[in-house]
């Protein structure tokens, strides 16, 4: 008998957690390896999930089965939809979690799937056949056949962490380093090169006289992340608290800057720029007399409390000095100070788009060891390489998203076309389908694919289609309902259209709508705002997609086509685009040279 | 479209037949021992070499020539090219093209040297279609604004516009990155007036290219009057030559008949139309329907009728008319009205001031397309992605005062930068390349 193919996930973050859940749930055995069983799914950084461009990932992988934004909706403590004062396109859903019941809600969920197997161990080598994945290999000496890897080793390969002039070794504070593998990786010929990131203080909360902070509350009636999620939904509200820097603390800070790890050259990777640590706010926009600072709890009932908007690598002293500028923190005491982690991570031209290597079949990187920053970025990719590299084991086709498609499509399109000098972080300006691509209609765009695919149940397909025939019974009655403005008779639907009004505003369309979830009359009616703005979008962007339809042979040589320009020539060989759409994304490439290819390829084919 | 395989093509680039010398061009991946064969000699860059031309095969002496090498990429397709001037008269050519062939080359198909430049980003669309609009150019102005082209500064013109349009989208951009307690958000009252500002930059592009029209596709003047009038007598002397069917039966031009004359530089199209009248003749009916078709593309109405002119109802003309009382051989006596052009096609009175009148309308064409230093869009593709960049513009700032969300309004922008990046080429479109060099002719 053929035994069940097998994949190795190594690494249980964000990213592993995704992947070994959509692997397992098309049908593959999945081993997930990782190196303390205790601290699957840990937060790292911020008790919060979600957040701008960040909540359109999580309500994408919720749409497409997977765990993060079921597991936010349950230990969210918090809810708040951000950009609210902006187009509903761009609005979205940030969670508090508690960092607590987070990793063991997770943890049970995997555990108690029959095709997921967890190990306590360390990745630290593999062996290929033919430039095809065979063996993980354990620190212990241990071999796993398997089919292919997913590593999702997060900020552990070879990481060290500074504080100040301090530093050493370490995965994550706390936690050892994933020493070897990289070696093991940069042997089959790979590049990778060094990224760093940070995270603030987290702070006594009996030493915070709260009274001086300014209560920060969330949504009333929130909406929450997942389909799944049962209705009404009604979560906790535990309040944050804001408080401002000043000039004393500016100054103190500034007086410091050389002891820095940054500041001082002792970090040689790139930190991310929208996620710039204290000391570079403070240098980067001068003129701002001062800054908001959240205070999160970082669980219910939490004496720890988790600085939003200082992320530091200042020595520990400097750091306490600074804050205690600040009339609330007064008296404020660490738990832990802010610290900066530095890490390895691998350029991900190397990239194909299902994650896989252009290198080696089998092989497969996703999260923060491609570059990227964030819970929501990690868990996306994990969710694509993890079902890609099930579905190759199966024999089927991969599954790819589309720019056009979901807001995971641009991220890995951006991954492996894009360089990579910082961190890169989710931001909805860097979908050009944004229009389309909204929160609230993720579902709508991808359960059904994801069903197809084998990553999602029946049971949420079903309560898709039902959101989905509600959404359009709405915008048919909306069509079908006459009513009166400034004596002018028109339709419900040609009414809504305009600023400001919506169904509910309407007698008659409340009467229409009583039936229906407010999800459903939510998307219905932004459905019918962003219609003729969309049709527009998609026309210009229409073009582009059909660039994405002209695959390139792998082994195409860029040489024998002389009238390139050489330097493009060289950027395309080097990164091997599987599509002329890729070529026309990769920096350095002229267009006219892409122009070149595509006559070429036509006529060729 | 042509496929661009790298091959080395001929072509001869000075009009064919009979003038002094000729002018040959090869243009190749690598061109040095073809260049050897050729002359038997090694090539200078750049250098005019006289020599004789020798058949690569046979050895045989064609001709004496000059012959000057142009090394990659510093050449007009962005390859290595050759440049032979041989004498005049077809036996010369034909015998050194026909060696050239036998040396490995093909003949050039038509616009395949601009293509080539083009794909080599040697000229951007906007120029590719500069020499496409000289090769075609009827008149000896457009001529002028065509080299402008392909100087590149149009397409300069309107990429500093682009990236001043990424510039505010930047700022919007960021700004919906951002959740509100991060970052202050831009005034909608500032980004409409820097929509503004950028509008008025593309609308004097706009109404230079009206101009811009008429200078490559000539200034359409339409004949226009009741039956019998005399239009079509008019038009064949405005003419100097018959052209039109002349008869003293009302309804004897049915179809339009078109001509050209070339005025102040410009190409100017006459164009002769059926008379304006209830009938129900259906054949009558379509004439008419294409005479008011004309009319909607004219830039110029000559309002023909024997009596008085003034008389005819003209208000609903969009495009300005001159009046003009025909046959006045017959009754001399009729008084001098205002603003009334009396002529005779019979004994060619007032024809010359009826030129004059022309001409006069065309100078202030040129003189306009000349204050707008030449900024203009030669062709209709040109003209009309940038009336719909345009559009796009107003819409933006139709949504700003509408205050709706900048995720909207971003996207609008968005939409101006694609307008402007299918002027000039940057996005590969199969279909706008192969209209455009599918106009020109060998040689090119
Ligand atoms: C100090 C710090 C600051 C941060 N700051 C920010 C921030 O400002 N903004 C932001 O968005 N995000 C921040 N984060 C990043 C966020 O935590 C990560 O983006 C996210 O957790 C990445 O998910 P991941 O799945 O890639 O890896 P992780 O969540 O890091 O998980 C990696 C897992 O892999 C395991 N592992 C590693 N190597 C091996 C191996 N060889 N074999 C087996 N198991 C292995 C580890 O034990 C761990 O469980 C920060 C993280 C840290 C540590
Ligand atoms: N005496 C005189 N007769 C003219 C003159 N111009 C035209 N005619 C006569 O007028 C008649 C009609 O002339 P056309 O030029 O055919 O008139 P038209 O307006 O084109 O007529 P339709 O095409 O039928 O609408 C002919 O018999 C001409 O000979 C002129 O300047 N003097
Ligand atoms: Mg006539």
């Amino acid at each position: 008998m053929k035994s069940q193919p097998t994949i190795v996930i190594a690494g249980c973050g964000h990213a592993g957690i995704e992947a070994a859940w959509a692997a397992a749930n098309i049908g593959v055995k999945v081993i997930i390896v990782t190196m303390d069983t205790n601290a699957v799914a840990r937060l790292s950084c911020n008790p919060a999930i979600g957040g701008l461009g960040k909540g359109h990932l999580v309500k994408e992988i919720d749409a497409l089965g997977g765990i993060m934004g079921r597991a936010a909706d349950i230990c969210g403590i918090q809810f708040k939809t951000l950009n609210k004062s902006k187009g509903r396109a761009v609005w979205s859903l940030r969670a508090q979690i508690d960092k607590h019941q987070y990793p063991h809600f997770v943890s049970e969920c995997l555990i108690s799937h029959k095709n997921i197997q967890l190990v306590e161990g360390e990745v630290v080598d593999f062996s290929v056949d033919n430039l095809r994945i065979t063996t993980a290999i354990l620190r212990d000496g241990s071999r796993i056949n398997t089919n292919a890897i997913v590593v999702c080793s997060g900020t552990f390969l070879n990481g060290i962490i500074h504080i100040g002039n301090a530093q050493y070794p370490a995965g994550r504070i706390g936690e050892r380093p994933s020493v070897g593998l990289t070696h093991s990786i940069v042997n089959h010929g790979f590049t990778m090169s060094r990224l760093k990131t940070g995270t603030p203080p987290r702070l006594l909360s009996e030493s915070v006289d709260w009274d001086l902070a300014a209560l920060a509350h969330g949504d009333v009636n929130p909406r929450p992340f997942s389909v799944l999620t049962k209705r009404p939904f009604a979560p906790e509200n535990i309040p944050c608290y804001i408080v401002d820097t000043n000039k004393a603390v500016h100054e103190l800070l500034e007086d410091n800057l050389s002891k820095s790890a940054m500041y001082s050259g002792k970090i040689s990777g790139a930190g991310p720029r929208y996620c710039p640590s204290i000391e570079d706010k403070i240098v980067r926009f001068k003129s701002r007399q001062s800054h908001q600072l959240f205070l999160e709890p970082e669980w219910r009932g939490s004496n720890q409390i988790y600085v939003n908007g200082f992320s530091t690598s200042m020595p520990a002293n400097v750091q306490l000095n600074a804050l205690r500028q600040i009339p609330a923190l007064r008296n404020v005491e660490f738990i832990r100070p802010g610290y900066a982690i530095e890490y390895d991570y691998f350029p991900t031209s190397q990239l194909k788009s299902t994650l896989e290597t252009k290198r080696i079949d089998g092989l497969y990187f996703a999260g923060q060891l491609n570059g990227t920053s964030g819970y929501e970025e990690a868990a996306s990719q994990g969710l694509i390489a993890g079902a890609n590299a099930a579905i190759k084991t199966m024999g089927g086709d991969p599954f790819v998203l589309g720019r056009h498609e979901a807001y995971i499509g641009v991220l890995i399109d951006d991954l492996i076309t894009k360089d990579i000098h910082e961190p890169y972080r989710m931001f909805t300006s860097s979908a050009e389908h944004r229009l389309s691509l909204r929160s609230d209609n993720a579902g709508s765009r991808l359960t059904a694919k994801g069903y197809n695919a084998g990553i999602v149940s029946n049971k949420q397909l079903k309560i898709q289609e039902q959101f989905d025939n509600e959404v359009s019974e709405l915008k048919l009655g909306c069509k079908k309902l006459k009513t009166q403005i400034n004596g002018t008779s028109l339709s419900l639907y040609e009414l809504i259209k305009r600023p400001e009004r919506g169904i509910i505003n309407d007698v008659e369309g409340r009467k229409l709508s009583g039936k229906y979830s407010s999800d459903a009359i939510f998307t219905a009616e932004t459905d019918i705002k962003y219609e003729g703005y969309v049709n527009i979008e998609n026309a210009r962007v229409g073009k582009l997609k059909k660039l994405d339809g002209i695959k390139i042979p792998p082994t195409f040589d860029y040489y024998k086509l002389t009238s390139l320009s050489s330097e493009s020539r060289e950027r395309l060989s080097i990164i091997k685009p599987e599509t002329l759409g890729q070529a026309s994304r990769l920096a350095g490439v002229r267009p006219a040279d892409i122009g070149v290819l595509a006559v070429y390829l036509q006529s060729s084919s | 479209m042509v496929p661009y395989d790298q091959e080395t093509i001929v072509a001869l680039a000075t009009p064919p037949g009979v003038g002094a010398l000729s002018v040959l061009r090869i243009s190749g991946e690598s061109l040095v021992p073809f260049y050897k064969q050729l002359t038997k000699t090694s090539p200078k860059i750049r250098f005019a070499a006289f020599c004789k031309l020798h058949h690569p095969e046979t050895g045989e002496v064609l001709d004496e020539v000059v012959a000057t090498y142009f090394k990659s990429p510093k050449s007009f397709t962005g390859e290595d090219m050759i440049e032979i001037s041989c004498h005049g008269g077809e036996v010369v050519q034909n015998n050194i093209i026909a060696a050239i062939l036998d040396g490995g080359a093909r003949l050039a198909k038509p616009g395949e040297f601009s293509f080539r430049a083009y794909m080599n980003g040697k000229m951007d669309l906007l120029q590719a279609e500069a020499v496409a609009s000289l090769i075609a150019s009827k008149s000896t102005y457009s001529t002028k604004v065509g080299l402008y082209h392909l100087d590149g500064r149009v397409s300069r013109q309107l990429m500093n516009i682009k990236s001043q349009v990424i510039d505010l989208l930047a700022v919007l951009e960021n700004e919906l990155n951002f959740s509100e307690e991060e970052i202050d958000a831009t005034s909608l009252d500032e980004i409409a007036s820097r929509i503004k500002l950028l509008r008025n930059e593309v609308s004097a592009i706009v109404n230079a290219s009206s101009f811009g029209r008429q200078i490559f596709s000539g200034v359409r003047v339409v004949l226009f009057g009741k039956p019998n009038s005399g239009k079509s007598s008019l038009f064949n002397a405005l003419l100097g030559y018959d052209r039109a069917i002349v008869s003293s039966t009302p309804g004897t031009t049915r179809d339009t008949v078109e001509a050209w004359i070339e005025l102040e530089g410009l190409p100017v199209c006459l164009i002769d139309t059926a008379g304006m009248w209830e009938s129900g003749d259906y054949l009558d009916n379509l004439g008419i329907a294409k005479t008011k078709s004309e009319l909607d593309k004219a830039d110029l109405c000559l309002l023909v009728d024997e009596d008085d002119p003034t008389l005819i109802q003209a208000d609903h003309m969009k495009i300005p008319v001159i009046l003009i009382r025909s046959k006045c051989d017959i009754d001399q006596q009729v008084s001098q009205s205002n603003g009334v052009v009396r002529v005779s096609s019979k004994t060619q009175l007032g024809i010359k001031d009826l030129l004059t009148h022309l001409s006069t309308y065309c100078t202030k064409v040129t003189e306009r397309s000349e204050n707008n230093s030449f900024a203009v869009m030669t062709t209709r593709r040109q003209r009309t992605l940038l009336g719909d960049a345009h559009g796009v513009l107003s819409e933006a700032l139709k949504q700003t005062s509408e205050n709706i969300g900048t995720d909207i309004v971003a996207s609008t922008l968005r939409q101006f930068i694609v307008c402007v990046q299918d002027i000039v080429g940057e996005i590969p479109n199969e279909n706008i390349m192969e209209t455009v060099f599918s106009e020109f002719c060998i040689g090119k």
